[in-house]
């Protein structure tokens, strides 16, 4: 069976077995959605980089803990929006400069397709608390629940951000 | 289409790309996890400092119950025989039977356990030291080769069963 056949769950269960080529196809399958979920909410491609690259070298580690019967995905986007917000806890004060300089980096780094670049400025445009649900919603396709429990909100919390989000950007891209 | 639609029809379409290279660091930084012998993923179970003798009993006594249950005792695994773990992921099925030479073929014999919460079926089934076949029955109507397992030969009649070897571990 391909690589590209196998469910998280079978590939999980091979990591776990120490096959890392089963792990690395994890990481490919994921990174994107962890990737973005951390710049969402970092507002810095660097930081997102390593916020991401720590998620996924935790879940390694924990692998033995992640229980089959949840998506993978929700598991380390979870992982990835903890560490996230942890980081921001032990540095608070460097906020403002990072969002500042987000805005700047990341519309200079993705100039390749208009229309790529019009949603990414407009999402760099939304509050992280806004964009990091509706990415999850509509960009990861969680549910309302999962949305929730990967950010560590209650559920009506996450509808009304996304809610929000999405009028906002709306009104950012009106031609 | 209004256009709040278009737009989430956009953003379904949208991916934050991670940096060139990012797959490869993730797996440069990650340490080495060495692969687990199924001998050893059961011995990390073994309780210690001489709390085993209540859990020991209670699996004891529960294995004799499922025994008595089934109308015979368990098989283990004797000296040249070697536990193997069978696994099928069948979310949708009802019964999941595994075939092979090792038990002639015959169907009835093993009966799958499942499924769990993540839809897999699975036996743990001792086995003599060397070549065997096998194919799992499905529903008690469809064949399936073993999706997991490198190796596969048609059986001459329509279906293909997998072909694996199996040798104790040299102990370390």
């Amino acid at each position: 069976m391909a690589m590209d056949e196998r469910t998280d769950q079978e590939l999980v269960r091979a990591g776990l077995d120490g096959r890392q080529y089963a792990y690395e196809e994890l990481v490919r399958r994921h990174q994107d959605a962890v990737f973005g979920l951390a710049v969402s909410m970092t507002r810095n491609r660097e930081d997102a980089a390593d916020m991401a690259q720590e998620a996924f070298i935790r879940a390694y580690n924990k692998l033995e803990q992640y229980n089959p019967a949840y998506s993978f995905r929700s598991w380390i986007l979870r992982i990835c929006a903890n560490l996230t917000k942890n980081m921001f806890r032990s540095r608070t004060r460097r906020r403002n400069m990072e969002e500042q300089h987000m805005v700047q980096t990341e519309i200079e780094q993705s100039a390749v397709d208009p229309d790529f670049q019009e949603l990414e400025e407009a999402l760099v445009r939304l509050p992280p608390k806004l964009e990091a649900p509706l990415r999850l919603k509509y960009m990861e396709g969680l549910s309302y629940d999962e949305v929730a429990k990967v950010l560590g909100v209650g559920v009506s919390a996450a509808k009304m951000r996304v809610l929000r989000a999405k009028k906002l950007l709306v009104e950012y891209l009106k031609p | 289409m209004n256009a709040e639609d278009k737009i989430l029809e956009r953003l379904a379409k949208h991916r934050t790309e991670a940096p060139d290279g990012f797959a490869d660091r993730v797996m440069a930084a990650l340490p080495d996890r060495p692969r687990i012998a199924l001998r050893d993923r059961m011995a990390e179970f073994w309780p210690t400092h001489g709390r085993w003798i209540a859990p020991a009993f209670a699996g004891a006594a529960a294995m004799l119950l499922v025994g008595f249950g089934m109308g015979r005792l368990g098989r283990p695994a004797e000296a040249g025989q070697v536990s193997f773990h069978f696994e099928l992921h069948a979310p949708g099925a009802n019964r999941v039977e595994l075939l092979g030479t090792f038990n002639e073929w015959k169907s009835g014999d093993i009966v799958l356990t499942g499924p769990d919460a993540s839809g897999h079926w699975t036996a743990e089934v001792a086995l003599p030291e060397g070549r065997h076949e096998y194919i799992f029955l499905v529903d008690g109507d469809r064949w399936i080769a073993d999706p997991k397992a490198a190796t596969h030969r048609p059986d001459g009649f329509g279906r293909v069963n997998t072909v694996i070897k199996v040798y104790e571990e040299d102990p370390v």
